[in-house]
Order: C-alpha cells, then structure tokens, then sequence
C-alpha cells in the first residue's frame, strides 16, 4: 500500500519535472510572442513586465510600413514551389536509387550526402557571382532553383529510406500486371510513399521558408522573403523592438502550424531516414 | 555487364537523370567555379583576374583572422554539441521511463529546432539585452551583478552556446527517444531479474545498444553546426571583438562584403576539406550499417 503510493507520488513528481522541461524550453517563444504585444514603455522596461494591456501597435506597425504582406506572399511562392519541385525531383531518384541496380549506388548516396555537406555559405559567394551573369540574380526562381538544391539531398536520401521499405512484391505485381517502371513508380510507389512524401514536404518547405543567407545575399527590394526584413529591422539604427518582434512571430506561425500539427511524421526526417522514428 | 541486368540499371538511371543534372548545375558547376576562384586573385572590386596558384591558401593559412575563427569554431562546436548531447541524452531517458508521456509533449520540443533562426536570434538579443533582457535581470536578482551578456567576450561566445543549446537541445532529444524506443524490451526486463541497478543498466547495456544511433546523432548534429550563420549573425555578428566569428561568418564577409572572392573561396574550400575528412571517417560508416 505505502510502497503503492510512493510510487505513485515518484510519478507524479517526475511528470511534473518533465512538464517544467517543456516549459522552459517553450519559455523564450512565449516572452517573445507576449512581446510582440507589449506597449513600447513595459517592452523596455528594465524590470520585467508579466501583466499588461496588450496593444496591436506594432501589428499596424509592420503592415502599413514594412510592406509585410509582399514579402508574406514572395515566402509562400517560394517555399510552396520549392517544395513541389523538390518532391518532383526526388521521388524518381530516390527510386531509382533504391530499386535498380546502378552501378556504384553506394557512391552517389555518398556523393549526395556531401552535398548536403557544402555549409550553404561556400555555395553562396560563387552563385552571387554566376546568377548575375546568368541573369537571374534579384528574381524569385533563383530562389526556388537554389532552395530545390539545397533540400534535394536530403529528400532524396529520406524518400530513398522510405522507399526501401515498401516491400518489392509490390513492385512485382503491379510489373505483372503489366507496368513498365513508370508505372510501377506512379501507381504503386507513390501512393505507398505518402509518409515519406509528407515528412519530406513539411521539412522542405519550412527549410525553404526559414532560408536566411540566399535570400539575404541574391534578391533585394520587394522580391525579398521574410527572414531577410527580420534581419533588416535587427541593422537598422535603434532596433524598432516591438516591430521586429511581431515580424518574428510572424515569421514563426506558419512553421509552428506545421510543426504542430505533423509533428509525427517529422521525426523519421531528423536524420535523412537513417534512423526510423 | 548486358542483359536484364544492364537494361534495369540504365533505366534506374533514367529515373536518377534530372535531379542528378539539376545538383550538377546548380551545386557542382558553382563549387567548381569557386575552385577556379581560389587558384586566382579574384576581387570583384577590381577588373583583373590572374591566376596566382596557391598563393590564396597560402595567404589564407597565414591570416590570423582565419586561425582565430577556426578556434571561435572549435570551441563553439565542442561546447554546444557535448551540453546537448548530454541535455538531450538525459532527457530522453527521463521521457523514456515515463509510463506515457503525451505527444504533445513532443511536438512542443520541437518547435525551437524547427523555428526560423533569424527568429531565434532575435529572442535571444531580446532576451539577453543589457538595458531590458530578462536574463540579466534575472542575474542581478541572483545576485551575479550587471553582466554586459553581448559586450563581454567570454559572455559572447557563452550566450552563442547557450541560443544554440536551446535550439539544437531537442533534435538530440527526439532522435536519442526514438533509439531508445527501438531497443528491444526483454533486455532490460531481464537485467531488472537479475537486479541490476538503473546506472549499471544505463553504462552495460543502454549505451552499447545505442551506439550507432548517438554515432548518427553526433555526426548529423556536428555536419549541421559547422554550417550555423543566421542565429549568430543576428545575435552577435561576430562580435565583441571577434569573439565569437565562427568561420561561416568570416567567409560571408570576405566573400559578400569585401567581395574577396578568392580569399572566401579558398576558405570554403578548406572548410570544406575539413567536413569531408570528418564524413568520410563518421558517415560511411554510420551509413552503410544502417
């Protein structure tokens, strides 16, 4: 009985213990977000302030002078494209991949990997250069072409995991039944790579939609995303703090939506399949 | 090799073709450029171009500004990912002993790594600010007195570890819990039989059985990391002093703000030299037992 409740009690205390883990690591997103809503005098106070009249000031704020709604739409056209066009180019390869005997396979999913390897700043400085050349610098595709890139392998890799799992009965049935591989590919492998498909979207697109340095670095004026005017509002002389924390957060809802709501499709993707979640 | 077998290969490769030629074009063909940079004295201020050899790395090798960035990384590296390896280890097993942890849970640990970063450096300067941050405040109430978190240099570089131990914190979490659900259950059944105590439990056998796992963990967690740039270039900029210029922030300037494309390149490349000579040792293996 005595031992009963004592478990009972440890429990309890370590469900709590684990609560106030989640808490504090959720606890900088809060202040931020009640930031965005705080009155410029309780934003600055030097003591923190807990209570408040919450104001939309800074909302107003973004909207009517910093264009928010342009570069809203400039991020959505991105990251959707970017996301399409990945998964278009990934799901082939990562067939491919997985079923037919390439020769030297093993080396391109090594090759692919080191790719995903290049930090994106040492592939920034020479596409600054060959974009302009190419005249694409300062355009919303070369967005899209170099987001594509830099999410291809890893989406290859995932879906090539995913892949792999569907067994080749599968693929065996439906080539009786008188599929060529295309077929195979687009009536049985795709709907079964629906899992796959997903955490590879979710990941794309918030990469893409997160993406700071390429955007920074080859559009300017309007064409530019959010991150980069998050950035820009930090440089300005005097940070405008209530405005540049709205921005954040706005920056930050579409990626907590997603987060939130397919969080359990995403864990697979952490580490590009290698370990099954 | 013909027959069935070749026809199928050259068919896979079919399947391979366009995003193996959209990776050539957009990623290979500008590395290879960048290559031909570094072996030039390219300067987009200045029309000339000439080859100079290896003059570039040379003069990268002997830049004190390279050397003391390539520490600032070091240093970074090591700390952040050994306190999250350790923070997220630990909680992993603490949510793993849990009889049911609710989803929820979960799903709001992940919300910092998914988080924009420029965001993320944001709340970490408002947070840390010396006038109204709440983190001083709460030294001063601590009794640590005013701590300048983003003028100090040794505070800098702590306040860099600590925004990325936030961050990257859960993505050891969920992958270590994921690991840790995996392993078979009669194992630890059996050891409880034989009364063995949680810690011997935890060296004898949680470990062994997860060392592939924390080997993927690390790896992914270091090839990321070395690629960090938003969140400390919103946070510090390298700043005070260069205290916390990790090598990704100095390509950036070299290459985009001085325009040297020469010298940003050769530092890319040997970089880049570095993460390969580390993959190649960590990833073949981590991979190929998968």
């Amino acid at each position: 009985m005595a031992e009963n409740r004592r478990k009972s009690w440890l429990e309890a205390a370590h469900l709590a213990a684990n609560i106030l883990i989640v808490a504090l690591f959720l606890f900088p997103l809060a202040w931020m977000i009640l930031g965005a809503f705080k009155a410029q005098a309780d934003l600055l106070s030097p003591t923190p302030v807990w209570f408040f009249t919450p104001t939309l000031d800074h909302w107003y704020f973004i909207f009517d002078n910093w264009n928010v709604e342009r570069h809203l739409v400039n991020s959505i056209i991105v990251s959707v494209a970017t996301t399409v066009l990945t998964l278009l180019l990934a799901l082939p390869a990562a067939y491919g991949l997985a079923r037919f005997p390439i020769k030297g396979k093993d080396a391109i999913t090594f090759e692919i990997l080191s790719l995903k390897m290049i930090p994106p700043i040492a592939a920034v400085v020479p596409l600054f250069i060959l974009m302009r050349q190419v005249g694409l610098y300062n355009t919303l595709t070369v967005l899209i072409l170099l987001n594509t890139a830099f999410q291809l392998p890893f989406a290859i890799l995932v879906l090539k995991s995913f892949v792999e799992e569907i067994p080749r009965e599968i693929d065996e049935a439906a080539t009786v039944d008188g599929c060529r591989p295309f077929g195979v590919l687009w009536r049985a492998i795709l709907p079964l790579s629906v899992p796959g498909l997903i955490c590879c979207a979710v990941f794309v697109f918030i990469f893409s939609w997160n993406e700071f340095m390429i955007a920074n670095t080859l559009v300017g004026g309007d064409l530019r995303p959010l991150p980069p005017i998050v950035g820009l509002a930090l440089t300005h002389r005097g940070i405008l703090w209530g405005p540049a924390l709205a921005l954040g957060v706005v920056v930050l809802l579409p990626v907590f939506a997603l987060t939130f709501s397919l969080s359990r499709y995403m864990a697979r993707g952490l580490t590009f399949g290698a370990v099954k979640g | 090799m013909k027959g069935p077998n070749a026809r199928a290969a050259r068919q896979g490769l079919w399947f391979f073709l366009p995003a193996g030629v959209f990776l050539t074009v957009i990623l290979v063909y500008p590395m290879l450029y960048s290559l031909y940079a570094s072996l030039t004295n390219m300067r987009l201020t200045s029309p000339i171009t000439r080859f100079v050899g290896l003059d570039t790395y040379w003069s990268v090798l002997t830049n004190s500004a390279f050397g003391s960035s390539l520490a600032v990384t070091v240093i970074f590296l090591v700390a952040a990912i050994s306190l999250e390896f350790l923070i997220g280890f630990a909680l992993a097993l603490s949510f793993k002993s849990m009889r049911n942890t609710h989803p929820i849970m979960r799903a709001l640990l992940m919300l910092p790594l998914m988080a924009t970063p420029v965001s993320v450096g944001l709340i970490w300067k408002l947070m840390l600010n010396s006038d109204f941050g709440i983190i001083p405040y709460a030294g001063q109430q601590l009794g640590f007195g005013t701590l300048l978190w983003l003028a100090d240099p040794i505070l800098a570089m702590v306040s860099i570890i600590i925004m990325d131990v936030w961050q990257w914190t859960p993505f050891m979490f969920l992958i270590l819990l994921a690991g840790l659900e995996g392993l078979p259950e009669e194992v630890f059944e059996a050891a409880e039989v034989d009364g063995s105590r949680s810690f011997d439990l935890l060296i004898h056998i949680t470990l062994p059985l997860m060392s592939r796992i924390i080997a993927v963990a690390l790896a992914f967690r270091v090839m990321f990391a070395i690629a960090t740039f938003d969140t400390v270039f919103v946070l510090t900029k390298g700043g005070p002093a260069r205290a916390t210029d990790l090598i990704t922030l100095l390509i950036q300037r070299e290459g985009l703000v001085n325009l040297n494309v020469a010298l940003a390149s050769a530092m890319s490349f040997l970089v880049l030299l570095m993460v390969t000579a580390f993959s190649a040792f960590t990833f073949k293996r981590v991979l190929s037992n998968g």
